[in-house]
């Protein structure tokens, strides 16, 4: 069984169009779909869920059309969303169970035993009695995962679920997730590179409503073999280099600026070859550099996103506006 | 200083940017403005006033303006709660609570913006009503000049001190909790403090309590202008008085209170963090590596009973999640405390309480849970629809394979069990009530029926509405507003639309208890249109569950769409049947209501009242013969409700001049199985519809010559009505009058009354009572205008448990076809008015020398059935030693249902309601009224039915006036003179209170237009005050003599004139002035008691010294008072100890200068001043006497 999507369209009432004919084919696994904030995920995770309409395009589950069948895919569907609550004053053990009978899990013995082993197994048992507004982010994951598992679904859907923890806890939640096995289809969409890295078998890159590459990790690392070198730049250099060089990745090591550059060869000698990993891979497709594999589209050159880079001078008075990270900004800082 | 001016600013700023203020702000605009037009006359169909008040006097400005401020406490709530959590709702309180601003200019520029945002808002107010009053199309003649005194008070009075006060509670609870529901219920709770304060404004006695606790300052000011007459409401100026003043200060004050706490327990960090300031538990670690989770695979379940599982448990964590919020629980308090200061006073007459039997407390716990529950019901709709994603887990939820209507139908029963944990504690707390005032006959189906039966069943119409319109207006705050402007929005499309019931969700035909019928027929109309509404539901149930916000498609568009996906061919069938059934039921009540019965607008109504008199007021004075004899056969069918009346009236000729044409005036509800006469005749009107027939005989009838009308009607019912009729026949109680009988000629009594009405409709002014002088008006008596003496008999039937009575004497009894029979005789003339009475009787006899006294009552209501009994055997003998003989040889006491809320006298007969006594709780100080009312009834076998007054001005004053002095002596003989003075206090508040309603002209009360706050109240104590002045003697010789010369009189009857001529001749000289001022001008007192001072004399005694004013006030038709020279001889009096029992009391002289007295006395004086029992009318009676002090050492040496 796979989840076939095609030519999948989104067009919100603002105009933003978040996904411009989008198809995948995914199989059973863990498949990561990559992207920075505000590239479709979120929306393409919504409409597989049954949460939002496509305006046109397809996609089936099995024989289940998803955008129509509604409540086939629902019933056998585990999904936790980017950000969720839950009722503060409920124990886990209430709402699980409650959320049980909600799924279809009406036999009591059964439900019994079914929210037992998810607690158990999210290591949730202990604090079964805990009202879920003591959780910390890590257990509350857990918790969502629990509840996305209730009844073996076989369409797993986890949106950004590392967002917001802390490293130990992102590290412990990755662990139940590469435990889920090959029997359902699962989509982990994450802006996070080593999520995928570290977890999955295929992966996508959207952006901007775009899928730029469909591939294994393993796969696209190789095709980046040999092609990228790097060098440290100082600061006041920067925008200087960045015109003369295709310049992919810009990263912070104790302080001094390391550049990572795409080509065929070292553009001199003060560049040094680079081991490259999924987070070069990522950051090359972003710049719009082909990687040559069968699952790329290929595309445009799309506008600069606006967006803070580290090369660019910080300057003080800034309103107290909202900041989000960049989707470029490097978790290797870490 | 900055920061908070800066903040105040930006507040004030950010909300007049908002749209919804200005639609707030339009909303007072026009309301104030709707309002002042239509009390000006703008609207004929909408009419707030009168023609005789201004629409804009100081009085009705300041009125709407405290009441509409009252309205705005929703409208302050959001603003002030807006104010303190916008901050929070776009979560940059973290940035702003990190600058340098103090809590008090956060806090205090916040309640300064909010307050003046809120002003601009209720400036709405003012500015409307003025507005209006400047409009050309208010009628002129009800606008006063504009009086800018009466804006400013409004404002500064209770506009802006309101508000100041609201905002400074809503805004400290929302910043203290964040929380939005908080001053939702800081809202009832105000409209709480609100009842609870206007529950007192009804007591008698000036009381601080009901002055201060009012926060809106509604009760001083209603206090203070209580008594306003008419020409006062128009012209006077508002007065700040004491209380009022007190009032507002120590609401402002509290206001202050409450902010001050705020700022002390506002605290920033307390809201950067967002937990609550306890360390959270330690994590628990997630599994290890490398192991395999082993997923369960149960089996999934989607049918039929998987659904109602899923329903269950739905609904039950619906229920969990709102009895874990303390809010529910505060309100649950509430109600409590709702429903027992309900309890106060319950079914109260004269101040003495009715037993608490279970139908009126679990009136009193409905009545006062309704709006409550309206209010519950709006809010935790939107909290219940929006509670997914409020917690932020609407996602997983929208995902799971539930259908649509499994939460929709969750979420109304849990509202709907919510509504019934409150009716529960509601019948908890009147189950309380009825024990903790010893009454144990709980009748918990009764509580069942009216709670959780009627109430019930509205309350889940109105939990389905509210989800259903929070569904689709898919925002929460625009769904609260819908619901409450439904229920706003009701009583003014009541104004335009037809009022059938079928028109407004969820409204049915009233149902009515009695402990005689019990809910009788009411019941039918009820379940049918419940049926009806209910089907309504299932289609609302349908519309909500396929517009239920489920996923994140926000758009109209969207929406729709999703909608037509959802419209599956079930779910069309299902809608498809309930809209099947739902015509099949609206169409079978429109059947019942309309075509079976006349379902008539009151603009319908009014319209063939109109024609009525239009047609046939031109044969008002065509001589016609009268009834002198009646014979009759009454079929009373109780289980039908239907009666036949067959009948036989003699028509004798009593004038000069023969009569050709008969006329016959009949209710046009009956049914004409047949009339003719005797003689030939034919008909020559026959108007159906307005109830008119005449026939012309076929030989005129000649001066002293007689005909017999024959006649055979019918009272049928047929289906049910759209408000239940409880006339003629009911299952049990059964109480019906002569009116649904023929009557001969024209009837002035059929005509349109209400002079709005009959200005629309093109009638002249109609006096309301014929001209004492009127010589026609004296040949009718006050009861039948075709009639004098009649010699009546009647044989009347009914079903075979009841017990069938109607005036005269038991001359037969016999049963036949399962129905019994009962023939009554009348052996004296009598008055042509009867009645008819029917139902399942206990009976008590008893026997005052050859009088026989029966009182058929209801079994289980034996409470005052002796007491009763006492006072007809009291009154008879009183009655019969001070004025007469009494003419008949039985006195009968008949309880009727509480339809009709009196007692009446026909001859030899008290129909005497189950609501007025039969059920009071006299307690030992208590005002015995059902004794009171008994020998008032009796008095009318004298004062009514031995002397008939005239059908003119001032007839009340011989048969209601009298009566009630009759009854007055004796009560005053079994009870004395103390419960009496309490018994007047009452008689005066009616009375003065009476006066302000007053709308044409206050009468004297020898001149009574059927005024009943004159005849009956002012009455009472003008005759108690001659008797006081004049002795006991004097007045009941003058009522003997006048009773002698009067007595049996037919055409021309007696007149309030024959009797003050009576009281005339039998009052000295001394008191003329006193008998015009209180029988034939519209006259008040201004007594006061200016200065009073008491020491102990060497001796042992005291002496005390006090002083007193008199004055004396003409009153004009509406209230208009004149000073006028005062001589009058008044009591001074000082009380002791015992506050009812004066140790002094002497009559002096008054002619307008204040006067001292110094007397001695042995016991200590404590209370000294004039008219200390309140014998004379003084609108202040406070003031009267005063706290005697202690005099200081000099003027006491100087006065030695």
């Amino acid at each position: 069984m796979e989840l076939r999507i095609e030519r999948l369209s989104k067009r919100y009432p603002n105009g933003v169009h978040a996904l411009k004919d989008v198809s995948l084919t995914i199989r059973p696994g863990m498949f990561g779909l990559l992207g920075p904030n505000g590239a479709g995920k979120s929306t393409l995770m919504r409409i597989l869920a049954t949460l939002q309409e496509a305006d046109s395009g397809a996609a089936t589950l099995g024989g289940v059309d998803v955008l129509r069948d509604k409540d086939a895919v629902r019933r056998t569907l585990g999904y936790l969303p980017q950000e969720f609550g839950l009722y503060p004053r409920v124990t886990a053990l209430e709402m699980l169970d409650h959320f049980a009978v909600l799924k279809g899990v009406t036999d009591a013995r059964e439900r019994r035993e079914t929210v037992r082993s998810l607690l158990e197994q999210t290591n949730l048992w202990e604090a079964r009695a805990r009202r879920l507004g003591t959780f910390s982010g890590g257990m509350r994951q857990r918790f969502g995962i629990a509840v996305a598992l209730i009844g073996n679904p076989r369409l797993i859907i986890v949106d950004e679920p590392t967002a917001g923890l802390d490293p130990a806890e992102r590290v412990r939640f990755l662990n139940l997730l590469s435990a889920l096995g090959e029997n359902a289809v699962v989509i982990l969409s994450t802006h996070i590179v080593e999520d995928v890295s570290d977890l999955c078998t295929r992966m996508a890159i959207i952006e901007r409503g775009r899928i730029l590459l469909e591939a294994e990790p393993q796969e696209a690392v190789e095709a980046l073999r040999g092609r990228v070198w790097r060098r440290e730049v100082p600061r006041e250099e920067l925008p200087a280099f960045e015109e003369r060089h295709p310049v992919v990745l810009t990263t912070l090591a104790a302080g001094r600026t390391v550049v990572h550059v795409h080509g065929g060869a070292a553009p001199d000698e003060t560049f040094e070859p680079v081991e490259p990993d999924l987070k070069d891979v990522y950051f090359t497709v972003m710049r719009g550099i082909g990687l040559g594999l069968p699952g790329e589209t290929p595309r445009e050159v799309l506008a600069p996103r606006e967006e803070w880079e580290p090369g660019r001078e910080l300057r003080m008075p800034a309103p107290a506006e909202r900041v989000s990270p960049g989707p470029a900004a490097p978790e290797d800082a870490a | 200083m900055t920061a908070f001016a800066q903040l105040a600013r930006f507040t004030l700023r950010h909300q007049l940017r908002r749209i919804s203020t200005w639609v707030y702000f339009a909303v007072f605009f026009l309301s104030s403005f709707m309002i002042t037009a239509a009390a000006g006359g703008a609207f004929a169909g909408f009419d707030l006033g009168d023609t005789v008040l201004l629409a804009n006097s100081p009085l009705v400005v300041v009125r709407w303006a405290a009441l509409l401020s009252l309205l705005a406490v929703p409208v302050t709530a959001a603003l002030a709660g807006n104010a303190a959590q916008a901050d929070f709702q776009a979560r940059i309180h973290p940035l702003l609570f990190t600058t340098p601003v103090s809590r008090a200019a956060y806090l205090g520029g916040r309640y300064a913006g909010a307050v003046a945002a809120n002003a601009v808002v209720l400036l709405g107010i003012p500015l409307g009503m003025a507005a209006a009053a400047a409009m050309p199309f208010l009628d002129p003649g009800r606008l006063g000049p504009f009086r800018a005194d009466a804006f400013a008070f409004a404002l500064l009075v209770f506009i802006v001190p309101n508000l100041l006060f609201t905002s400074a509670v809503f805004l400290v609870m929302s910043a203290l909790t964040r929380r939005s529901l908080p001053h939702q219920v800081g809202g009832i709770g105000l409209l709480l403090a609100y009842s609870v304060a206007s529950a007192f404004t009804e007591a008698l006695e000036f009381d601080w309590v009901m002055h201060l606790a009012d926060p809106f300052g509604m009760a001083p000011l209603g206090w203070a202008t209580r008594y306003w007459t008419v020409a006062e409401q128009n012209t006077l100026a508002l007065p700040l008085t004491g209380p009022l003043l007190l009032n507002r200060l120590l609401w402002l004050g509290v206001g202050a209170a409450v902010l001050a706490y705020g700022l002390a327990r506002f605290r920033f960090a307390q809201f950067a963090s967002e937990d609550l300031g306890r360390a959270p538990p330690a994590p628990a670690e997630a599994p290890s590596l490398g192991a395999r989770l082993h997923l369960p695979r149960p089996r999934l379940a989607f049918g039929p009973r998987a659904r109602l599982a899923q329903y269950a448990a739905y609904t039950r964590e619906s229920v969990r999640r709102v009895a874990r919020g303390v809010w529910f629980w505060v309100l649950a308090g509430m109600a409590l405390v709702v429903v027992l200061l309900s309890a106060v006073d319950i079914g109260a007459i004269y101040g003495t309480r009715t037993y608490p039997v279970t139908y009126q407390v679990v009136e009193a716990v409905g009545s006062s849970l309704m709006l409550f529950m309206v209010l519950i019901l709006a809010v935790y709709a939107g909290e219940l629809v929006w509670d997914e994603r409020e917690a932020g887990s609407a996602q997983i939820h929208d995902a799971l394979p539930v259908p649509g209507w499994v939460p929709f139908a969750a979420k109304v029963t849990a509202l709907v069990a919510l509504c019934a944990a409150l009716l529960a504690v509601g019948t908890g707390a009147g189950m309380l009530i009825q024990a903790a005032r010893g009454y144990f006959r709980f009748e918990p189906g009764l509580y069942l029926a009216e709670l959780f039966g009627f109430g019930l069943a509205f309350f889940a119409l109105v939990a389905v509405f509210a989800v259903t319109v929070q569904s689709l207006a898919n925002h929460k705050y625009m769904g609260h507003l819908l619901v409450v402007g439904y229920w706003v929005a009701v009583p003014l499309l009541y104004l335009w639309l037809p009022p059938h019931n079928l028109l407004f969700f969820p409204s049915t035909p009233s149902t009515f208890y009695s402990d005689m019928n019990g809910y009788g027929h009411t019941l039918r109309g009820w379940a049918w249109y419940t049926l009806f509404w209910a089907l309504v539901a299932v289609l609302m149930a349908v519309a909500a569950t396929v517009f239920w916000p489920r996923g994140m498609e926000g758009g109209a568009r969207g929406r729709l769409r999703l909608a037509r996906a959802r419209l599956t061919r079930p779910t069309l069938a299902a809608a498809g049947l309930a809209g099947a059934l739902v015509l099949a039921t609206g169409g079978f009540i429109l059947h019942n209501t309309v075509a079976l019965n006349d379902f008539e607008t009151e603009e319908e109504g009014a319209r063939v009242t109109a024609e009525y008199e239009k047609r046939y007021k031109r044969y008002q004075h065509v001589p016609q013969p009268r009834i002198t004899r009646v014979r009759l056969e009454v079929d009373i069918h109780p289980g039908r409700r239907d009666v036949d009346l067959r009948g036989a009236y003699t028509l004798v000729n009593r004038t000069r001049a023969a009569i050709r044409d008969v006329h016959v005036d009949l209710l046009n509800t009956l049914e004409i199985r047949r009339m003719g006469f005797a003689a030939p005749a034919r008909r020559i009107i026959a108007d159906r519809r307005r109830g008119y027939y005449a026939f012309r005989l076929a030989r005129p009838l000649a001066p002293g010559d007689s005909t017999e009308l024959r006649f055979h009607v019918a009272h049928v019912t047929r289906g049910f009505e759209n408000e239940p009729s409880f006339w003629p026949v009911v299952g049990n109680g059964t109480f019906f009058s002569s009116e649904y009988l023929p009557g001969i000629g024209y009837n002035p009594e059929g005509e349109l009354q209400d002079a709005v009405d009959r200005e629309r409709h093109g009638l002249p002014d109609r006096p309301r009572a014929t001209p004492i002088g009127d010589p026609r008006g004296r040949m009718r008596n006050f009861v039948s205008r075709d009639a004098d003496w009649i010699d009546f008999a009647v044989m009347v039937s009914t079903s075979a448990d009841q017990v069938a009575l109607a005036p005269g004497y038991l001359t037969r009894e016999w049963r036949r076809g399962g129905r019994r029979y009962f023939r009554y005789e009348m052996d004296v003339p009598m008055l042509n008015f009867y009645a008819f009475l029917s139902a399942r009787y206990a009976v008590r006899r008893d026997r005052w020398k050859d009088v026989a006294i029966e009182v058929f009552h209801h079994p289980g209501h034996e409470y005052n059935v002796d007491r009763m009994v006492r006072a007809v055997k009291a009154s008879l003998d009183y009655y019969t030693r001070e004025f007469g003989p009494y003419q008949h040889r039985q006195v009968r006491i008949l309880e009727f249902p509480r339809y009709a809320p009196f007692a009446q006298s026909f001859a030899n007969t008290i129909p005497y309601s189950e609501g007025i006594g039969f059920i009071a709780d006299v307690g030992a100080d208590d005002i015995d009224y059902p004794y009171f009312v008994t020998a008032h009834e009796v008095a009318h076998q004298w004062w009514g039915h031995q002397v008939v007054p005239a059908d003119v001005q001032g007839g009340a004053m011989l048969s209601e006036t009298l009566s009630e002095y009759s009854a007055l002596m004796v009560m005053e003989k079994e009870y004395g003179r103390a419960q009496i003075g309490r018994f007047l206090r009452h008689e005066l508040d009616e009375y003065l209170k009476g006066r302000t309603a007053e709308r044409r002209a206050e009468m004297p009360l020898s001149l009574v237009e059927n005024q009943q706050y004159i005849h009956y109240n002012k009455g009472a104590l003008a005759m108690y005050a001659l008797r006081d002045y004049a002795g006991e003697a004097a007045v009941n010789g003058a009522l003997r003599a006048f009773l002698d010369e009067a007595r049996y009189r037919a055409a021309p009857y007696p007149t309030s004139r024959d009797l003050l001529r009576h009281l005339r001749a039998a009052v000295p000289d001394t008191l003329q002035a006193l008998v015009e001022d209180l029988f034939e001008t519209v006259t008040l007192w201004d007594l006061s008691a200016t200065r009073a001072q008491g020491r102990e004399l060497p001796d042992g005694r005291y002496q005390v010294e006090f002083t007193v004013e008199a004055a004396k006030l003409r009153a004009g038709e509406l209230g208009d008072e004149e000073a006028v020279d005062i001589d009058d001889v008044i009591e001074v009096g000082v009380f002791g100890a015992d506050p009812e029992e004066p140790l002094w009391l002497r009559r002096a002289r008054f002619t307008g200068a204040p006067r001292t007295f110094r007397v001695v006395l042995d016991e200590r004086p404590r209370r000294a001043g004039i008219d200390p029992l309140h014998k004379l009318i003084d609108r202040d009676l406070d003031d009267n006497v005063k706290a005697v002090t202690r005099a200081p050492r000099t003027a006491v040496r100087r006065g030695g």
